[in-house]
């Protein structure tokens, strides 16, 4: 196995097999082709937004109240 | 659901992901990005995927492999989306074809296996401009899925 390579004992019960960890991907954040695809998909949802039922529920205040 | 699906190799951002598809055609390498949509409050990555292109050293999404492997490789992906949000639990990711005949290809692979899908993910189709909840029959230009919290 390659040195940059180690094999994930994580708790990944669904899969069939251990994935390996590998470091040295190419960053596409460089690749014309997917950034532009990127981009139309960064257009859409600023366009658009997300659905309501996928939006992060504000978290409730905790009352400052104390219990007398 | 359970069909065979590639190995897969990953960085350690769990962000990229790799595998190679084997078939009539060769060995193809395919990757799977997640890059972040930057928005205020809330969390969406958007999910790109093609292969690799030695060429030109970069992401060619356009090319059709024929590689006899399609079933193989979007079960490989969908392996990729269980791992991704196994780690950001809290993203919502977006998933559009770089082509129609391609957002219908995962328009039918989800239609497929929505009821397995429907476990892990709650699913959203963009069409006319606005979101709605998936359904069969509906020709969507965009999905965007969001894990179901386990409350167990």
């Amino acid at each position: 196995m390659p040195k940059n390579k180690k094999s994930l004992k994580a708790s990944n019960n669904f899969l069939k097999t251990p994935i390996l960890i590998d470091d040295n991907m190419p960053d596409l954040s460089k690749d014309p082709v997917f950034m532009a695809k990127h981009e139309k998909a960064e257009k859409l949802i600023a366009e658009y937004g997300i659905p309501e039922a996928f939006k992060t529920k504000p978290k409730k205040a905790k009352s400052l109240k104390r219990k007398a | 659901m359970n069909f065979e699906q590639y190995s897969i190799i990953s960085d350690s951002s769990f962000l990229s992901y790799k595998f190679e598809s084997v078939g009539p055609k060769g060995v193809i390498k395919k990757y799977v990005y997640y890059r972040k949509i930057h928005m205020i409050n809330e969390i969406t990555y958007n999910l790109s995927f093609g292969d690799w292109d030695e060429l030109t050293g970069g992401i060619n999404d356009l090319v059709i492999s024929n590689n006899n492997d399609t079933t193989k490789i979007l079960f490989t992906v969908y392996q990729t989306v269980l791992l991704f949000t196994s780690h950001f639990p809290n993203a919502n990711v977006l998933i559009v074809g770089s082509t129609n005949s391609r957002t219908r290809l995962y328009q039918m692979a989800i239609g497929r296996n929505f009821i397995e899908i429907e476990k892990n993910f709650d699913i959203q189709g963009f069409k006319y401009g606005s979101w709605e909840l998936f359904k069969h029959g509906i020709n969507f230009d965009a999905f965007l899925a969001k894990k179901k919290i386990n409350k167990s």
